[in-house]
């Protein structure tokens, strides 16, 4: 290989054995270029790496079935678009973009690697937002809850899934802590997932294609 | 046979040995990984470059506990995010600048990270992209094994069935080629 370009390239992908290895880093310290060249070899692949962590709508890869259940966890997540969006309570009027969060899960979807990102910022939070969204066990364990009041219908086969007609969801009072002091909602394709803190700590999903409106009528109905 | 975590074996431990330009190298190497990543938490130029900073640092001080349990990239990448989390955690963070010591000036003196900032733009980036799309084939499947996949020349010249000549060629050819669209289409476009 006498090619000094191809060599330094070869360095790059750490394709060199000892010796070679020692002479190239020499050259790398005595000369300008090859360090820019490594710079812009690093910028290509910061490139690459950004293009295979782009996160993919749903439709683009989940038959229409299966839009919404997806089965394995992060990895399938990656197929979401997920949108977060932060809220104030109790004035849905006053919504704004949950930014870090929103960065948060779309890292979470680009890359294993990008999991961590989300243990470490809201780590309780966001797994359980891409469970419930992943994962349609958690529907069994719902706690019923009559909303006659308001017009929906709870039906049990195949899930329990609170309807009147025109919207669908599941309810649950969640038994780990998430110490919200606001409402948050998450939008998944057409539907959302809002987490409402409760006066007792604890927290309450629900997850389908409700509207603020709708679910202020909701939670104006639950004790 | 080489694989992922090994790639850097070598400059890791010249750099652990003491040899600076082993670890300006990686610095090199990784920067606009680590650099990119961080800007895709924080959102901010300044904050990803003052993290970056302070991520191959870190790293520099902390490179005899790096073991090759995972690839290099991993390890800093950890590191940075830990950082990132401070960041965010802490509100004085935001408003001043890394405390860098004077035994880190001199790593940032020497620091060869000079690349064209709009390089590292979101845009620049994914025009990269598009450019690599349109790389012949023979070049881009063995670009993209090595740089997306993170095989081993050896297991792409298995992959592909040519000799592993062949496949360090190709892949240095790809980036040439890349590198020339870089000069002429983005940093004088």
């Amino acid at each position: 290989m006498d090619n000094y370009d191809e060599i330094i390239s070869s360095l790059y992908d750490g394709e060199l054995d000892g010796d070679s290895t020692s002479k190239a880093i020499e050259l790398f310290s005595k000369d300008q270029n090859i360090s820019k060249k490594i710079a812009l070899y690093g910028v290509i692949s910061a490139a690459m790496q950004q293009e295979h962590a782009n996160v993919v709508p749903i439709t683009n890869k989940i038959s229409r079935n299966k839009a919404l259940w997806l089965t394995n966890g992060m990895t399938a997540a990656a197929s979401v678009l997920l949108t977060v969006f932060f809220i104030n309570q109790p004035d849905f009027s006053r919504m704004g973009v949950d930014r870090d969060a929103q960065d948060i899960i779309n890292l979470a979807v680009n890359s294993p690697e990008a999991q961590e990102v989300a243990n470490l910022k809201e780590d309780t939070l966001i797994t359980h937002v891409l469970e419930l969204v992943n994962n349609n066990s958690n529907i069994s364990d719902l706690q019923p809850v009559e909303l006659r009041n308001v017009n929906f219908n709870l039906s049990s086969k195949p899930k329990r899934v609170h309807s009147n007609g025109k919207h669908n969801f599941i309810m649950q009072v969640e038994k780990k802590k998430f110490n919200l002091n606001k409402v948050r909602y998450w939008k998944h394709g057409n539907k959302h997932i809002y987490l409402v803190p409760l006066k007792d700590g604890r927290t309450l999903t629900l997850y389908g294609n409700l509207d603020q409106r709708t679910v202020q009528e909701i939670l104006k109905n639950i004790k | 046979m080489k694989n992922n975590h090994t790639e850097d074996s070598k400059l890791i431990d010249e750099a652990k040995a003491g040899n600076k330009e082993a670890l300006n190298f990686l610095m090199t190497k990784y920067y606009p990984r680590v650099y990119s990543s961080l800007y895709a938490y924080t959102k901010s130029k300044e904050d990803s470059e003052d993290l970056a900073q302070a991520t191959f640092v870190k790293a520099w001080k902390g490179l005899e506990t790096f073991r090759g349990d995972s690839a290099f990239f991993t390890w800093l990448y950890r590191i940075a995010i830990n950082l990132a989390k401070n960041h965010f955690q802490s509100s004085a963070y935001k408003k001043q600048k890394l405390n860098i010591s004077e035994d880190e000036r001199l790593l940032e003196t020497e620091d060869p990270l000079n690349i064209e900032d709009e390089l590292l733009q979101e845009d620049a980036l994914k025009s990269i992209n598009k450019f690599i799309q349109t790389l012949p084939e023979s070049l881009r499947t063995s670009f993209v094994l090595r740089e997306v996949e993170g095989k081993s020349y050896e297991d792409i010249a298995k992959i592909t069935e040519t000799p592993i000549g062949t496949v360090r060629s190709r892949i240095f050819r790809a980036r040439e080629t890349i590198l020339n669209f870089i000069n002429g289409d983005i940093l004088n476009g």
